[in-house]
């Protein structure tokens, strides 16, 4: 079995072995943050920093999947990794994702080998090699020499360009309250059981008007002006991290982020019943757990709203909340139903369609990630044209649009209903 | 809810009874069997939420809601229309999948309305002895007696946990294959984590109640796991084992030693996995499915339900194996054409039917494609199995028996004289 090879470093021109961290580092003054990754190099070579580094070199891929392949590992386990080890990455100009950690980390480096030679194992068959660290695109530099190799290399042939944070595509829980992932600016630390303990007393201190966030969801037809249908109210997550502990990944660990969410839901929900802000009485939409729709809180909410006006406002699911307890949710369903809200499952992208049946999922609306990817997920995957019928794709909500293109491929699928911040600013237009 | 407030209730109820005892004529009161609902759906919250379901037939039978003592309710109005009563039934059948009591042959199983004047008398009677007998009530039997974990207690949760001699709280139990003619084998054994055994380490707290939390201290003991296969005192291996994982932990060091060592003396595993963390990431689902299918190794949806069936497309997520839980409602209902399906699907050497605890979840599961089973029932015919071949079976009870061959290790298995007997597969 390919993951328990013995581990082999890459070849590279015979150096002076140098002993490999032992060696106290000449003087600690050096930046770690540094954001050119030649500069950095340089620094953690003249301070004797004792690193090891991983260059994942796009330019020698012969699969032209990879280049994508690695786009988004960098920001998904690649970018794990690097939180979990204190690391750095760096994209680069080419594409190529340059790592770099200090400290032994032999089990988590050994899992990241794992997992990339999963990821880039067509690539590898293309080049018939067996072990990924036999691979030309990989390598992996830790003495002094292999150092100098790297940041020659670098400098030379590799020219990093800064790159913006770049929006996470996971269809986890994660999308729930509109997460961007963190990968650029700053490292975050893990979440932990005890940090989101603070975070959920501090929650009942602050001001959490400020922290809700609206979203107009609008039906857009051809090139027809948005007509907002509701307006989603959600908790800014990067915002609520930023006055809570702005050092700490909010979102690292899937289960406590649910556990959090718990908390929001609650605080949203009395936010609401108070008519804290008077207009939020009809056409609304917020997400809730599956275990919020059964407490006491949401019977003092739902008390709350006058019930002709309770179908004009959407209960946001999230499927991995109703894969928790698919009895609570098929409760939670009736029940909210019957009370006359309308119930949309959120966080799917077209891809995950297929997996799950809709017919007896029976929601009344289903948001769909948008992503520049899209079309070609559909054209290459007969699911969605040949069984998600015409009433189906007018139940869609295609979210997250971030311009007009967006619009034009769901219109013609036959999707109606749009949110985003395209969606936001053609609204503001038309307001103005 | 208080008992006091409860039994205010039927006060009320009488009082309001006693206004219209002169002329009880055009009320009726609808009674609802709440009492008679399983358990867990005669938790506080639900019947908050059964309240609301009846919300409707209040408002229209321009009544009063009255929750009684012995956990049932009543609604005293008017007008009550068979229609506005079976409407609100079905939706509480729609949201509940499996009561018994909602879904007997007609709602009159599970609501009565009696009629007055015919019926006054009696009702009345009825009501005023639920006052002076609401001592001893089944309200008390509802108050939780451990609370859930918040998150400031995990960690220390995860110290104590780390301290216990892990090996002693692993347990293990077989799935067992029947090939006709009684003749049956163990298809493979799995090991897992006694939660049971765990929670009763804390007098204050149920580390089961908060999901979450749950999920996030399984991601770490589910690698304790893998370690206690180090520890394990065991003569005989089975040739294939399970175990419960999160997916995540595929890719972990524990896991990588453990499959180096333990899997390199020619076992195969099923990991199991639950459905909440395969759609928490599907691409690292088909990752792993792969991963270990190229080692020869597979994947099990573990504590698939009838209800998530409905919900799932079984055949483009392609699990190598699934675990179906077996509901004692299935006994008493026509046969279940989801789970047939996904028999014929999978084929059924890749479908397990688990909780099995009678011999009719037995002929059910034979009835529906089904040839391996776990739970209880089969726990008792290996045991049996064990115990005629044991000449020392006289010195201790099949459950002494049973427990002893859960274990890896540690001092209660150690009791047992004839661990060689002990540890043989069917």
């Amino acid at each position: 079995m390919f993951f328990f090879s013995s581990k082999k470093n890459i070849e590279l021109p015979e150096e002076p072995i140098e002993p490999q961290f032992d060696v106290p580092a000449r003087n600690e003054t050096y930046d770690w943050n540094e954001k050119n990754p030649t500069a950095f190099l340089k620094e953690i070579i003249a301070h004797q920093v004792p690193v090891k580094a991983l260059l994942i070199d796009a330019a020698a891929f012969k699969n032209r999947k990879s280049v994508t392949l690695l786009s988004k590992a960098a920001t998904d386990f690649l970018m794990d990794f690097v939180r979990q080890v204190d690391g750095r990455l760096f994209e680069l100009a080419n594409k190529s994702v340059l790592i770099a950690f200090r400290g032994t980390h032999e089990d988590e480096f050994q899992a990241l080998l794992i997992r990339l030679q999963f990821t880039f194992n067509d690539e590898l068959m293309q080049v018939r090699k067996a072990n990924i660290l036999d691979a030309d695109f990989i390598g992996v530099y830790e003495t002094t020499g292999q150092l100098q190799l790297l940041e020659n290399k670098i400098a030379t042939s590799l020219p990093f360009v800064a790159q913006e944070p770049q929006k996470d595509f996971k269809t986890t829980v994660l999308n729930k309250f509109a997460v961007v992932s963190g990968v650029g600016k700053k490292q975050l630390k893990e979440l932990s059981p005890s940090v989101l303990d603070k975070v959920q007393k501090s929650l009942l201190q602050v001001d959490f008007s400020s922290l809700i966030r609206r979203q107009a969801v609008c039906a857009i037809i051809g090139r027809s002006a948005p007509q907002m249908i509701f307006e989603e109210v959600y908790v800014s997550i990067p915002d609520l991290r930023d006055i809570l502990l702005p050092d700490v990944d909010l979102t690292s660990n899937p289960w406590l982020f649910m556990n959090l969410t718990e908390t929001l839901d609650k605080r949203v929900l009395a936010h609401i019943s108070q008519h804290d802000d008077g207009s939020l009485v009809s056409n609304f939409s917020m997400n809730l757990n599956v275990s919020t729709i059964l407490s006491d809180e949401f019977l003092e909410f739902d008390e709350s709203i006058p019930p002709p006006l309770r179908s004009s406002i959407v209960l946001e699911l999230q499927l991995v909340d109703i894969f928790n307890d698919v009895k609570a949710f098929l409760l939670a369903k009736a029940f909210a139903q019957y009370r006359g809200y309308k119930i949309c499952i959120d966080g799917i992208t077209v891809d995950k369609l297929q997996y799950i049946n809709r017919e007896n999922l029976n929601s009344d609306l289903m948001k769909i990630i948008w992503h520049p990817s899209f079309l070609d997920v559909i054209n290459e995957d007969k699911h969605f044209r040949d069984y998600v019928n015409k009433a189906e794709r007018a139940k869609m909500i295609l979210c997250r649009v971030d311009d007009a293109k967006a619009i034009d491929v769901g219109n013609s699928i036959g999707i109606n209903l749009y949110q985003g911040r395209y969606v936001q600013k053609e609204l503001h237009k038309r307001r103005k | 809810m208080a008992k006091q407030q409860v039994v205010l209730s039927e006060k009320y109820l009488l009082s309001a009874l006693e206004r219209i005892a002169k002329n009880p004529s055009g009320y009726a009161v609808l009674y609802i069997n709440s009492s008679k609902l399983k358990p867990k759906h005669r938790h506080p919250k639900f019947l908050k939420i059964l309240e609301k379901f009846f919300d409707g037939v209040v408002g229209l039978a321009k009544g009063a809601f009255f929750p009684l003592t012995n956990g049932d309710f009543a609604i005293l109005g008017r007008d009550f229309s068979q229609a506005m009563v079976d409407e609100a039934v079905n939706k509480l059948r729609e949201g509940t999948s499996n009561d018994p009591i909602l879904h007997g042959k007609n709602s009159s199983d599970f609501a009565t309305v009696f009629v007055f004047p015919e019926t006054f008398s009696s009702f009345y009677n009825y009501i005023a002895n639920l006052v002076e007998t609401a001592a001893g009530s089944y309200q008390d039997n509802l108050e939780p007696e451990k609370r859930p974990l918040d998150a400031g207690e995990v960690e220390g949760v995860l110290d104590i946990l780390n301290q216990v001699d892990i090996s002693e709280l692993v347990k293990r139990q077989s799935v067992i294959e029947f090939l006709g003619h009684n003749q049956f084998k163990v298809k493979f054994q799995e090991f897992f984590v006694a939660v049971k055994d765990l929670n009763m380490l804390f007098d204050q707290v149920d580390l089961q109640e908060n999901r979450w939390l749950y999920f996030y201290m399984l991601q770490h003991l589910n690698k304790r796991v893998l370690q206690a296969f180090f520890s394990a005192n065991l003569q005989e291996w089975p040739e294939l084992i399970s175990i419960n994982l999160n997916m995540q932990s595929v890719y972990s060091q524990e896991f990588v030693n453990f499959a180096k060592l333990f899997l390199s003396q020619g076992h195969k595993i099923i990991v199991e996995v639950q459905l909440i963390d395969v759609f928490n990431n599907l691409p690292l689902y088909f990752e792993v499915k792969e991963i270990l299918s190229r080692g020869g190794h597979k994947i099990l949806i573990d504590g698939v339900s009838a209800s998530s069936l409905k919900l799932l497309n079984l055949k483009a997520l392609n699990p190598d194996m699934i675990k179906i839980f077996w509901e004692p409602l299935w006994e008493s209902t026509p046969d279940n054409e989801e789970v047939k399906e996904a028999v014929a699907l999978l084929g059924k050497e890749n479908v397990i039917l688990a909780k099995c605890d009678s011999s009719e979840a037995l002929s059910w599961g034979i009835r529906h494609g089904f040839s391996s089973f776990q739970g209880p029932f089969t726990d008792n015919l290996e045991v049996a199995f064990v115990r005629r071949q044991c000449p020392d079976a006289k010195n201790c009870t099949a459950k002494e028996c049973l427990k002893r061959k859960r274990l890896l290790s540690g001092k209660e298995r150690e009791k047992c004289t004839r661990r060689d007997i002990l540890e043989k597969l069917l």
